[in-house]
């Protein structure tokens, strides 16, 4: 569960001046995920990699903990960020890729030397310090050069007398296209972007131009204090009059999802197997969305075509916001993209950000492109797509059917009480609970626990560090590795070869032609006996698998002594 | 069956296998060590999400060496990793003096778990970082980890340099001595591995 000093800065990272690494200008639009604590900037990979090197401590935003001192030091007005760094260590740096005296600025793509060479020189030789007033890099182009000194010439006075907008205009800011909102009487506006992504509110109308800007430099040009930007969510939480955001779908709450979706079924019914963790995941749903419950895997095809067909009434939150069971209030604006009734949002465009709160409670989100950046720390009720690659840094909970095509990472904590479907790589650092039937197409990567409910399907490759139950059935096509321990309270089918350290399992078997057997195995020969899986099951067990049977309550049939080749594993080892 | 052909061989050849666990905070240099260690060159790594698994060969030793990710949040997956483990290595910055007093107490959380302390024969720690100025020197390290407070277990200090390997070895033979020692000790006891 994310902290709000950590949701804090996260906010931070995506703002437009730290998107833009700090020495080399690599540009990132969803935030980098890496704080070099110790000059308070948002760095890429390489920059991050080269700080290190020389003992700058670096912090990542999604895998550390977050003080709210840590994160005030971060921002503008207290000397942190990127913007204030440019103006003080590298205020008289070259641009990037270009050359100084004995080295050049690094830039995108270039070799992790270049960018040591340049840290060395602009923090700990301090070769490029300034005072903090200039702000020399990087330059924009010639046609934007003059309203980038506009800032500059009348600071500290406010910036509101040479530009004036009203209601409707059209605007640019870094590269972006928006359409003015509301214009306050200090001189700032509200932007509402034409792309339906993340508004921004309280800009200095200084800021803006209505000239297009061209090409990539026109990005760069935006390092100046942005101490007032605030994301939507934030301002509507504050006085600000809500009035003036023409906003479809705030303020709607939560909604019956229930008895739409025939929700109200019982905790996952996964034969044979107690699968103690139904519990906390129905108390995770529970927390904000009145008792969803997760339905049985059986019951699943009954409650689709409701899923899918025109449940009318149903409101479905786009905005998020009201009803929100983290306390938390990130922008919802960019997934839900203005879609009202039921069934899918198809958005065409990137979806960032962060989704935390209660996203869907019973319709669907879809997205084409990518879930990514953020907190996904919301719910889904329905049915979630998403076509690209999904990142998820926080905790997701999704109580119906997930079919991801492309890559997906998580790092923090996903619960699915449904079906999920992965097309591609699954990457999972935290842990992950299915009550369903999990699919994975491609290679998976379990660093932290996995539970599983139901049937998993694993085409490709496995690979599980720590702690996997299985209450289901397993089927594995590819390479299953296996590190740390591995319960399964049912069948396991399994292709390829399979490496296990410590495996639980009731019932076993291994179909490997040609390929390697299996370091857990079945104690009580199983009814039906495939191929010739018990014998190759023990030829390999003496990798020291360990295995405890009297322990395991999962797999009541699991009574070893039955079974004359555990003692020969165990004296092997 | 190649694998059991694999391992007859190893127990001709005197080939032993050990599960070690490679842990500190973030940024001290485990996942650097791993591969200075695998491939002998220094990569550059990021931080590391999970854990990788390298085998390591070193005299009579197949090292199993998992480097799990070391950020403080993803330090409660630790756990998962301790159960059957011969061989604990912790990497220590010496240069992060402000996180020294962070990196003992997570020491001893691991030291004090009971999983550890049941198969876990020795712990390594090597103070990386030695080449950076200020660094803390490995007889001072043993001081400001508490490592002589460490009960029935071989601890060794062993400064390093991860990036270039310096160090590296060295410490890795007294880990062989112990390890090779330990599988000695434990040949006797073979019937209390029954007890599982």
């Amino acid at each position: 569960m994310p902290t709000p000093a950590e949701i804090a800065v996260k906010k931070l990272s995506k703002l437009p001046s730290n998107q833009i690494c700090p020495n080399c200008g690599t540009r990132k639009e969803f935030g980098f995920g890496n704080v070099c604590i110790k000059y308070f900037t948002f760095v890429c990979n390489n920059c991050k990699s080269s700080h290190q090197a020389i003992s700058h401590r670096c912090k990542s935003l999604t895998m550390s903990t977050w003080s709210d001192s840590e994160v005030s030091q971060l921002m503008d007005r207290n000397g942190g960020g990127n913007a204030a760094c440019r103006r003080t260590w590298l205020a008289t740096a070259p641009r990037e890729g270009e050359g100084y005296g004995r080295g050049r600025r690094p830039k995108e793509g270039d070799g992790l030397d270049v960018f040591k060479q340049f840290v060395v020189d602009a923090y700990e030789k301090r070769m490029f310090y300034g005072d903090g007033q200039t702000q020399q890099a990087p330059q924009p182009p010639p046609q934007q050069r003059q309203r980038q000194q506009a800032p500059q010439a009348s600071r500290p006075t406010p910036r509101s007398s040479s530009t004036s907008y009203s209601s409707g205009d059209v605007v640019y800011m870094s590269s972006r296209k928006f359409t003015v909102q509301y214009v306050s009487s200090s001189g700032k506006c509200d932007l509402r972007p034409t792309d339906g992504g993340d508004g921004m509110y309280g800009v200095p109308s200084a800021d803006l131009t209505t000239e297009q800007p061209q090409g990539e430099e026109g990005i760069k040009d935006m390092g100046g204090p942005w101490g007032e930007f605030k994301t939507a969510e934030e301002t509507n939480n504050t006085t600000r009059d809500t009035k003036q955001i023409p906003q479809k779908t705030r303020g709607t709450s939560v909604v019956s999802a229930p008895d739409l979706l025939s929700f109200d079924t019982p905790a996952p019914g996964v034969v044979g197997v107690g699968v103690s963790y139904a519990s906390d995941f129905g108390d995770l749903l529970s927390g904000g969305v009145t008792s969803v419950s997760l339905p049985p895997p059986q019951s699943r095809s009954a409650s689709a075509p409701e899923i899918s067909g025109t449940g009318s009434g149903f409101d479905f939150l786009s905005g998020g916001g009201g009803d929100d069971p983290f306390g938390t209030t990130e922008s919802n604006a960019k997934v839900g993209g203005g879609g009202s009734g039921f069934g899918f949002i198809e958005q065409t465009t990137t979806t960032q950000g962060n989704n935390t709160g209660l996203n869907n409670a019973g319709g669907g989100m879809g997205s084409r492109n990518s879930m990514n950046g953020g907190i996904n720390g919301g719910m889904n009720g329905g049915m979630m797509n998403n076509g690209g690659m999904m990142n998820n840094g926080g905790m997701m909970n999704n109580g119906g059917m997930m079919n991801n095509g492309g890559m997906m990472n998580n790092g923090g904590m996903m619960n699915n009480g449904g079906m999920m479907n992965n097309g591609g790589m699954m990457n999972n650092g935290g842990m992950m609970n299915n009550g369903g039937m999990m699919n994975n197409g491609g290679m998976m990567n379990n660093g932290g626990m996995m539970n599983n409910g139901g049937m998993m399907n694993n085409g490709g490759m496995m690979n599980n560090g720590g702690m996997m139950n299985n209450g289901g059935m397993m089927n594995n096509g590819g390479m299953m590795n296996n590190g740390g321990m591995m319960n399964n309270g049912g069948m396991m089918n399994n292709g390829g070869m399979m490496n296990n350290k410590m495996a639980n399992s009731s019932m076993n078997s291994n179909r490997s032609q040609g390929g390697m057997g299996t370091g857990g195995f079945g104690s009580t020969p199983p009814p039906i006996v495939y191929g010739n899986s018990n014998i190759s099951s023990m030829m390999s067990m003496n990798t020291g698998a360990m295995y405890n049977s009297q322990q395991n309550s999962n797999s009541p049939r699991n009574n070893r002594n039955n079974d004359p080749f555990a003692f020969v594993s165990q004296n092997l080892r | 069956m190649g694998i059991f052909i694999s391992r007859m061989m190893d127990a001709f050849t005197g080939l032993q296998e050990k599960r070690i666990l490679l842990l500190g905070l973030d940024a001290a240099g485990k996942t650097t060590l791993l591969y200075s260690l695998k491939l002998n060159e220094c990569v550059h790594a990021l931080p590391t999400v999970g854990f990788n698994v390298e085998h390591v060969q070193y005299k009579k030793i197949d090292m199993t060496v998992w480097d799990v990710g070391g950020q403080d949040k993803i330090r409660r997956l630790w756990n998962h990793y301790y159960r059957g483990t011969d061989a604990l290595i912790f990497v220590v910055d010496s240069t992060d003096r402000d996180r020294i007093e962070e990196a003992r107490s997570e020491l001893h959380k691991i030291l004090s778990n009971d999983e550890v302390q049941q198969t876990n024969s020795a712990v390594l720690v090597f103070a990386n970082k030695q080449d950076l100025p200020n660094a803390i020197a490995p007889t001072e390290m043993i001081e400001k980890l508490a490592l002589r407070s460490v009960p029935c277990m071989n601890w060794y200090c062993q400064g390093s340099v991860a990036s270039t390997g310096a160090g590296l070895y060295e410490g890795l033979d007294w880990l062989n001595n112990v390890l090779t020692k330990a599988q000695k000790g434990r040949q006797g006891g073979a019937s209390a591995q029954l007890r599982f």
